[in-house]
């Protein structure tokens, strides 16, 4: 049986239609900014109740690979540090369920960045 | 008119001796025919009727089914290709606009958002084919998707990557671009040799 989707994040809406960048200091749109601001708090609280995160990537302009790898990748990466690399992508994978309604390759930019993050700090 | 009137004047022996003979053909026909009783065969050859059958069926099989699905495909492969093409012009625009910058020592943030727009744009371009080619050919559909969407995202993570806020811009960020770009290109000419040859 699928869990059940508890939590909702809009990229585009909640967040900036133009996502850019890895660090604060490149912009306020940054990865960084993104993980901080809003995918950690409602990742773990999805994770605690065992429920799904869905995050909706329609209506980004572009997917810039820094800004995923400086959110999710470094999530992932951070994570792994604590649980182990492998059960820390399964982890996350586990309860975000990626949307995608105008394009058919930002889905798989973003799960390949959580099955192999790869971050510089 | 007068040229026409001379050449029948000038034909008209032949003309006659034409509906002479043709008089004489009917005449004779009408005399072999009522000397000759007409003998109608009753007996249904089911054999001969199934013959007949089977040649309407292949010409109308011909005629309309293989003839429609021809010419449907081939608006379809025209379609197909056509968009192919767009994505090739738009490979190439990313990579002139990327190749122009290739002296500036720091992107500014109207030259970032560019790059990214224009990786959006080939996306988007890349969607609409997909969509196509999943809605007229599944068994493609899954091999082309993965080539297209693996080159893209590898384009997308060299175009975007932190090489993109480095401050000077390092030489080799711009020669992977072009290297990736390039093998992208490659990839979508396949993928066109492929329709034109096997759809």
């Amino acid at each position: 049986m699928s869990m059940e989707i508890k939590y909702r994040i809009n990229i585009a809406k909640d967040f900036s239609p133009y996502p850019a960048g890895r660090y604060r200091t490149e912009g306020k749109s940054s990865g960084e900014a993104f993980l901080n601001d809003h995918l950690m708090a409602k990742l773990f609280t999805a994770i605690n109740q065992n429920v799904m995160l869905e995050v909706d990537l329609t209506g980004m302009n572009g997917y810039p690979s820094s800004f995923i790898s400086g959110s999710f990748g470094k999530l992932t990466f951070e994570l792994g540090k604590l649980i182990g690399k492998k059960e820390a992508s399964e982890l996350v994978l586990k309860h975000i369920a990626f949307v995608c309604n105008d394009s058919n390759a930002k889905v798989k930019a973003f799960t390949d960045e959580i099955s192999n993050p790869i971050t510089k700090k | 008119m007068k040229k026409l009137g001379d050449k029948i004047l000038k034909n008209i022996g032949g003309v006659i001796v034409a509906i002479v003979f043709l008089v004489l053909g009917l005449i004779v026909g009408a005399i072999y025919q009522s000397k000759t009783p007409v003998l109608i065969d009753e007996k249904i050859r089911y054999s001969e009727l199934l013959n007949w059958i089977t040649t309407m069926s292949i010409g109308v099989i011909i005629g309309y089914y293989l003839k429609n699905k021809y010419e449907n495909n081939k608006i379809i492969k025209n379609f197909l290709l056509e968009d192919l093409k767009n994505i090739s012009v738009q490979l190439v625009t990313v990579k002139s606009y990327c190749f122009e910058l290739r002296s500036v020592i720091s992107f500014s943030e109207e030259q970032r958002k560019e790059i990214i727009s224009q990786v959006n744009v080939l996306d988007k371009k890349i969607t609409i084919f997909l969509n196509l080619l999943k809605d007229c050919d599944s068994s493609k559909h899954l091999e082309i998707n993965e080539t297209l969407i693996n080159g893209l995202n590898s384009l997308n993570k060299k175009l975007t990557s932190d090489g993109l806020y480095e401050n000077p811009i390092q030489q080799f960020y711009f020669d992977e671009i072009m290297s990736e770009s390039s093998k992208f290109e490659g990839e979508v000419r396949k993928i066109m040799l492929n329709i034109i040859r096997n759809m």
